[in-house]
């Protein structure tokens, strides 16, 4: 038994692309980790230095509270940024497409979308990071309740993009022939 | 514990309430990542890391606060 990407993947299904948010933005969002991590650090070496109140007697032992728990609080936003990175996913099927959403911790949202209902599929990349790193929105529209799919700052929008049409005009040959569509390699990205 | 000192019990009452914040944070966390994470192995293992470090810390603070008392 296959290991499902979500929970109606079918055995018969061929996934084509797994798509995760750009490593450039979880760089950022560590970078901004490491700032608040750096400031403890420099806090904790030339705070003696500027503010010896704060490091003798008791004052000492409430800082060293302070940043015990300081401690924590990156610890925790850490696992958060992971765990948003990691379970933020869309994929890219013969069938459909599934837009696996984690907002936040208290937020998991499944949307799928056939690929008969696609009717429009965009790619933009903008930005100077988007530009170096190529990666930026691929928008989806629909035929359904869901007016539009957005990837955001995915990896090879055009490449993502391209194979979205592919997929569909596939899927419109099929239906129009009733042929069946040849498998294609699974790709990471 | 040193009740003469109300701005202790203050600081005391403030550590655990938030202590217990981030213990319930972190066990949502760690529910989020087993429950809809697809590799259930790195998902443990990254939990168990996790555990690792936010006990030892908890462990430290709670030193810190009783040195405090």
């Amino acid at each position: 038994m296959t290991n499902r990407l979500f929970p109606s993947q079918l055995d018969t299904e061929t996934i084509f692309l797994v798509v995760r948010e750009h490593w450039a933005r979880l760089v950022l969002k560590l970078l901004i980790w490491l700032i608040l991590a750096l400031a403890l650090v420099l806090f904790e070496k030339y705070g003696p230095n500027f503010v010896p109140a704060l490091f003798t007697g008791s004052a000492a032992t409430i800082t060293t509270l302070f940043t015990q728990v300081y401690t924590m609080f990156l610890v925790l936003a850490l696992l958060i940024i992971w765990i948003l990175y990691y379970l933020n996913i869309q994929v890219i099927t013969s069938l459909r497409i599934v837009d696996i959403s984690q907002d936040g911790l208290f937020s998991h949202t499944v949307s799928e979308l056939h690929i008969d209902k696609i009717e429009d599929v965009t790619s933009e990349v903008a930005g100077i990071l988007g530009t170096i790193f190529d990666y930026g929105m691929v928008y989806i529209q629909t035929a359904g309740k869901t007016e539009r799919f957005e990837f955001s700052n995915v990896p090879h929008p055009s490449k993502i993009e391209k194979t979205v049409l592919t997929l569909y005009e596939k899927n419109s040959n099929f239906a129009k022939e009733g042929n069946e569509s040849d498998p294609e390699q699974l790709t990471h990205t | 514990m040193n009740t003469a000192n109300p701005i202790n019990i203050v600081i005391t009452a403030i550590y655990y309430i938030i202590v217990a914040v981030l213990a319930l944070l972190s066990l949502f966390s760690v529910y989020v990542l087993m429950r809809y994470g697809r590799n259930k192995l790195l998902g443990a293992i990254v939990c168990v890391l996790y555990a690792l470090f936010f006990l030892t810390l908890l462990q430290q603070s709670h030193l810190a606060l009783i040195a405090l008392q």
